[in-house]
């Protein structure tokens, strides 16, 4: 099972939707130009072996985080951004999880934020990327994935 | 009535406080399961608990497990709100003593819809 673009794009349009309160557009950019970025991942580890990461900039993070807080982007607050992200990432990592090999377990979710962020996942490829725009803003969401060693002891607990 | 929201996020606590006070609930917040069960044990007796799965320190399965291992807690209506999709975990939670299981995004109406299920969907304000 190998999460298609479709597929990424409509459960970032759900999420975006259904805890936003904002439409997605799909996009033709594949980086992310603006100076300050947010970043936020997850790992999935088990019968899978994947990262997740969504990246957008300075503006689209904290247009989000208002619209999960129902504030405004001038007023919320730097760590208010962070865990806005970091639900985000969760909840579109952990439904690209329902799509991956079972039994898997999701991560909590990391975030960062810096001056042009590459992530690096040594070992792995990129699965599949999509670009969607969203309040005018990019959001680059990617899916890597390594491979699983045929003899590997298969975690599922979530405890 | 009460509600008791356990989840690691900030904005999500929020957003399930909202539509609980909309439906005319009071609601307390803990951050994680273990913060859950000192609210319980301070005394708080919610009608409700929407407990989120991944979470750190103590996982809403453990915070399930614990208040169903506790007699004073066995009138809490427990509510999963989670990421995790998985057909297995679903019947695990539900064997540990779920009642209801919800799936991250949710729209205001599954929750409220859920709510109704169980008879609890409050008065709506």
């Amino acid at each position: 099972m190998t999460p298609s673009s479709d597929d990424i794009t409509e459960i970032a349009r759900e999420v975006w939707s259904a805890m936003l309160g904002l439409e997605t557009e799909v996009a033709a950019t594949e980086t992310l130009d603006s100076g300050s970025l947010f970043t936020g991942t997850v790992t999935i580890t088990g019968a899978a072996d994947s990262v997740v990461s969504i990246q957008t900039t300075d503006v689209g993070a904290r247009a989000y985080a208002a619209a999960m807080f129902g504030s405004t982007a001038d007023e919320v607050a730097d760590d208010e951004v962070v865990d806005a992200i970091g639900e985000l990432t969760n909840m579109v990592g952990g439904n690209i999880k329902s799509l991956l090999p079972e039994p898997s377990r999701l991560s909590l979710p990391a975030v960062a934020q810096g001056q042009k962020q590459h992530l690096y996942v040594p070992g792995a490829e990129v699965l599949n990327q999509v670009a969607l725009s969203s309040e005018g803003e990019h959001v680059l969401i990617t899916v890597w994935s390594r491979p699983i060693p045929e003899n590997a002891t298969q975690e599922s607990d979530q405890s | 009535m009460l509600a008791l929201v356990v989840d690691d996020s900030r904005a999500m606590r929020l957003i399930l406080r909202r539509i609980m006070q909309g439906r005319g609930y009071d609601v307390v917040e803990a951050g994680n399961g273990q913060e859950g069960l000192d609210i319980l044990a301070g005394g708080a007796r919610p009608d409700v608990a929407l407990v989120d799965w991944n979470m750190p320190v103590m996982d809403g399965l453990s915070f399930i497990s614990a208040c169903r291992a506790e007699k004073d807690y066995r009138n809490i209506t427990l509510m999963m709100v989670t990421t995790e999709s998985e057909q297995a975990q679903i019947v695990r939670a539900l064997a540990a003593g779920a009642h209801e299981y919800v799936l991250k995004p949710f729209t205001p109406e599954a929750i409220v819809e859920k709510l109704e299920l169980l008879g609890l969907s409050g008065q709506g304000v």
